[in-house]
């Protein structure tokens, strides 16, 4: 027997795997066909589409301001733009999705909807959206994230949802994922998963995307009307990519603007403890789509690290894999240390304290616009706000005050 | 010798499932040894995988349990533990693992190296026959069966295009969800186990809930042969820090159900 070494390089080209796909048991493809129906039709329904707009304009307050930051575009000495998910119901981008896909189960006729949530903010914008539209909830999250995230707990069990710790692996989003799907398999036929972020089986990614792109559509048009131009850049922090690729979609095409992930470089990138899938990951197989991936030499999923409970997450959406690859974004990563600095200098120079998420996004613009030649427009999506956070900023004021 | 002819000779066919690595490689081993002289007509060894989707709580334990004992547990490992049984132990040798694990090996590569080692077939509850096809090409070039899995909700037309991609057997999910024990056991089986042999003569072997011995013999008349995971799996967890007890518990059991 030759002696052989398992190892990445094992790969060849004929290995032939595309990203996304639908890597789930047999189990569920009924489900899945049922699902992606549902989304063909709800596209071009009339009805459903004025219920959505309905909702997005009164609910959850739509359209959010495109806010110039001042004080930011002075001490950079460019044009920066904001825009302010924050100001959504609920505080985050994630409420956009939650309405959509809640009124889409709806209309299939689904009564049980479970969803999985990381830093609080999916399940909460779920556990809202079930409220308003009387459907049962339960929302699986990891007990690590509990912990974090202890507010946006209660928050959910005051909207009646049943929020499950989740015990397994890493015990943060990864594992809730995982335990909804399992969830998901074990009662087909009324319950509908409600994933919140571009990841997952097609056409979860895609239904995602699409009631995220709102983000950029509006942006786009906020930004025209107001300068008539473009953005020269647009970022967004990534944790599976939804408030990124919601910015994102409707620049895809212009391509004079660059699209910048920033993603969770935790501890550091040269640390086994950060959650930059798409900078430092391999593609592989997750949560039933094939797109970058944290993992171990033999291909376990690794285990993701981030201050912020919504970027924790070890695989990324295979549409920001594709745009990584096709040269189209650049992905960038940033400390949980610079994060919580950005924190703390977008709160005291914009009077608007980010959710640590967001403050990733923050923290590059902070340290690469002084960088930039020229004077560029800059949009950054402001994804949700920091109140939830408290928690952790207090335990890590001297980080956040250190070198202020 | 194929699968599909040397498996499913004996009246009430048994292929157990044991973890990989569950308490330790050399228990896995000698399990195995010994099931083979018990008369298990084929084994699955599961590689543990960080996120098994498909498993249910036991299953999934003794994977977790299985990639913390610090052993090394990878598909490599195992392919090393297949070679060293093929010299004592006919009856094939079956993995059943997470797709990942094979995209991350590299598909081609892992095929070379499965046939070099002796392993007769592979299940990836997690790889759909729309996905499958450049795993189809170097199983079939190195001479290893995959097994796709078909739920009861399957329509007939993917029931088709699953069987027509099939080699070996046919992994015929007892019911839906996940794997694990169940107190009752769906009686509907047969119909779907009739349509696929209406479309091709290929072995069925029914899986996810077998826990007895008329489990085993009902599963034996509608088709092929039984699969039986997590009922194993639990005896060794009951039984553990014991390897001995763990041994003769899944043992006896086994015995039992092919006597």
């Amino acid at each position: 027997m030759k002696k052989l070494k398992q190892k990445v390089s094992n790969r060849s080209s004929d290995d032939s795997h595309s990203y996304g796909g639908q890597y789930v048991p047999e189990t569920l493809f009924p489900a899945l066909n049922e699902v992606q129906a549902a989304f063909d039709s709800i596209k071009s329904d009339s009805v459903f589409q004025a219920e959505l707009h309905e909702l997005l304009c009164n609910f959850v307050g739509r359209p959010t301001p495109l806010y110039f930051a001042k004080n930011m575009s002075l001490e950079l000495g460019h044009d920066i733009y904001l825009k302010r998910e924050d100001l959504n119901h609920t505080g985050a981008h994630k409420i956009n999705n939650a309405v959509g896909q809640a009124l889409m189960a709806k209309k299939m006729g689904k009564t049980r909807i479970i969803a999985e949530t990381g830093a609080g903010q999916h399940g909460v914008a779920t556990a809202t959206a079930c409220a308003l539209l009387n459907l049962e909830c339960v929302v699986y999250m990891g007990e690590e994230d509990m912990r974090r995230q202890a507010l946006n707990v209660y928050r959910m069990k005051l909207l009646g949802a049943t929020v499950v710790g989740v015990s397994n692996g890493s015990r943060t989003l990864k594992d809730a994922v995982t335990e909804a799907i399992r969830d998901w398999m074990s009662n087909l036929g009324n319950t509908f998963y409600l994933i919140g972020s571009i990841v997952g089986p097609a056409p979860h990614p895609e239904i995602v995307e699409y009631f995220q792109s709102i983000i950029g559509r509006e942006a786009k048009e906020q930004l025209k009307n107001r300068i008539n131009v473009l953005p020269d850049i647009a970022v967004a922090c990534v944790g599976g990519g939804s408030n990124a690729i919601g910015l994102f979609h409707d620049f895809i095409d212009d391509k004079s603007v660059e699209l910048i992930a920033v993603e969770a470089a935790g501890k550091g990138l040269d640390t086994n403890e950060h959650s930059a899938s798409l900078t430092k990951g391999t593609p592989g197989i997750l949560h039933g789509s094939y797109s970058y991936l944290l993992q171990s030499e033999t291909g376990q999923v690794g285990i993701a690290h981030s201050i912020s409970a919504g970027l924790d997450y070890p695989g990324v959406g295979p549409a920001l894999s594709i745009l990584k690859d096709a040269g189209r974004l650049t992905s960038t990563a940033v400390t949980d240390d610079a994060a919580l600095k950005a924190c703390y200098w977008a709160s005291k120079t914009e009077g608007l304290i980010p959710a640590l998420e967001t403050a990733h996004a923050f923290a590059w613009l902070k340290e690469t616009a002084p960088t930039l030649p020229g004077k560029k427009v800059i949009l950054l999506n402001v994804s949700g706000r920091g109140d939830k956070d408290m928690q952790t900023l207090m335990e890590n004021s001297d980080i956040l005050f250190g070198d202020a | 010798m194929p699968i599909s002819t040397s498996v499913f000779k004996s009246k009430n066919t048994v292929i157990p499932y044991f973890t990989f690595g569950y308490p330790s490689v050399a228990f896995t081993e000698d399990l195995i040894r010994a099931a083979a002289k018990a008369g298990a007509d084929a084994i699955e060894i599961g590689i543990p995988f960080s996120d098994p989707i498909a498993d249910g709580p036991v299953i999934q334990a003794s994977h977790t349990a299985a990639l913390r004992t610090g052993e090394d547990v990878s598909v490599f490992a195992a392919l090393k533990m297949v070679s060293r049984l093929k010299k004592e132990v006919s009856i094939p040798l079956i993995f059943m693992c997470d797709a990942n694990l094979i995209a991350h090996y590299g598909v081609s590569a892992f095929f070379k190296d499965a046939g070099e080692h002796g392993l007769e077939g592979i299940v990836m509850p997690n790889l759909p026959v729309e996905l499958a096809g450049s795993y189809m090409k170097h199983a079939k070039s190195n001479g290893v069966d995959i097994i796709f899995l078909i739920a009861p909700m399957t329509d007939k037309e993917r029931i088709q295009k699953i069987v027509a991609a099939s080699s070996g057997f046919i992994y015929l999910i007892s019911s839906k969800g996940l794997t694990g024990e169940r107190a009752s056991f769906n009686e509907d089986l047969k119909p779907v186990v009739d349509y696929i042999k209406s479309i091709k003569d290929i072995p069925v072997a029914i899986g996810f809930g077998i826990s007895n011995k008329e489990h085993v013999e009902f599963v034996n008349r509608i088709a092929d042969g039984a699969i039986i995971g997590s009922y194993f799996i639990r005896q060794i967890t009951e039984s553990l820090p014991d390897d001995a007890l763990a041994k003769k518990r899944v043992m006896s059991i086994l015995e039992q159900m092919k006597d």
